[in-house]
């Protein structure tokens, strides 16, 4: 009975440890990461010679901004629930597509692949900061873990036996960084969360709709 | 697009459509919150329910209180007072290391205001100078 009394003082000292202390970490330490990036936005345009009241500065500037100021309202079920209702609808999907390459669009090579790396890695640390600030994303990545460790092995074996061991090695070097990620337990759903789940909604979410939504409120 | 005529905004087929989507998941987050809050709510009373049960054999034996106390510290481990000594020192550790990194951030703040001072777009993400959100922003 005393290791049951201990275990009821544990859950709810777990709780209180979760909401009032790593919940507010996890939001710091993808915040410290979207500020990283943005820092090294402002650096790539100041030292490429690119003026500051470009367009693209602006824009890309603005969204990280938006993503920084609605970090914590972007909750994984609100996401995906938009996601379910936004890839309903082809149309709008087209125009939300349209609209963000619109808004993102360059001339110079170097700079529109510039702006597609700061855009995916800043979808990233979202989708990454949603599923770890998730309790129960997290209970299921836990529970998923050993699946998904098990599909990657299962990949290594499968494409060892299609292309041979004399290419055994490249593959096992590709698939190793694989199974590596899978073993990190908090991470390992976010792979087919990331492939699954179109993210230029995160983008309007942050750069437009949040704020007019909350003006609303 | 703003209409000078109608103080708001207006609002495009899809806007709307967009529009639409988000308040539909807030309605739903709202309940999804509610069931939640309602869980963690189930789940401490349920902890507070098996640390009753375990008390009440010692109460139920000997009614006397500092007795029951005194049969409740023989049972317990040394090493459970110790792993709770450990999370509240390093629960206080968290604190102050997280105040201090409030500071730092305000004062990061002030030297990057001088630094990006002559920028000629510099807009703000919005959230307070220690990098908390703001008030009527988030949940």
């Amino acid at each position: 009975m005393i290791n049951a009394m201990f275990f009821g003082i544990n859950v709810i000292l777990l709780i209180a440890v979760w909401n009032l202390m790593l919940k507010k970490s996890i939001l710091d330490h993808y915040r410290d990461q979207l500020f990283d990036l943005r820092g090294e936005m402002r650096e790539f345009f100041v030292q490429k010679d690119i003026s500051l009241d470009s367009v693209a500065y602006k824009n890309l500037r603005d969204l990280l901004n938006g993503h920084l100021r609605f970090t914590e309202t972007i909750t994984f079920l609100k996401f995906i629930v938009l996601e379910v209702e936004i890839q309903k609808n082809k149309e709008l999907q087209a125009y939300l597509k349209a609209e963000i390459d619109k808004r993102f669009s360059a001339e110079d090579p170097a700079l529109k692949e510039f702006i597609v790396q700061v855009r995916d890695r800043a979808k990233v640390i979202l989708l990454n900061y949603m599923i770890n600030s998730s309790g129960a994303a997290l209970l299921i990545a836990f529970a998923f873990a050993p699946a998904v460790i098990v599909w990657n092995l299962g990949r290594v074996l499968s494409y060892a036996l299609r292309t041979g061991f004399s290419t055994l090695s490249d593959g096992l070097s590709q698939s190793l960084h694989e199974i590596y990620s899978a073993l990190k337990f908090v991470f390992a759903v976010q792979a087919p969360i990331k492939k699954t789940v179109k993210s230029d909604l995160l983008e309007e979410y942050s750069f437009r709709f949040d704020s007019t939504c909350v003006a609303l409120a | 697009m703003h209409n000078k005529f109608f103080r708001g905004v207006v609002l495009n087929k899809h806007e709307f459509e967009i529009r639409q989507a988000v308040v539909g998941a807030q309605k739903l987050e709202v309940w999804i919150n509610f069931g939640k809050h309602l869980t963690t709510l189930a789940a401490i009373l349920y902890a507070l329910k098996i640390i009753f049960d375990g008390l009440q054999p010692f109460i139920g034996q000997n009614p006397e209180a500092l007795l029951a106390f005194a049969k409740i510290i023989d049972a317990i481990n040394p090493s459970n007072i110790t792993s709770y000594m450990v999370a509240g020192v390093a629960a206080v550790g968290w604190n102050l290391e997280r105040k201090g990194k409030r500071r730092a951030i305000r004062q990061k703040n002030e030297y990057q205001k001088q630094v990006e001072s002559g920028d000629s777009y510099r807009s703000s993400s919005g959230l307070t100078k220690t990098g908390q959100t703001p008030k009527g922003v988030g949940k």
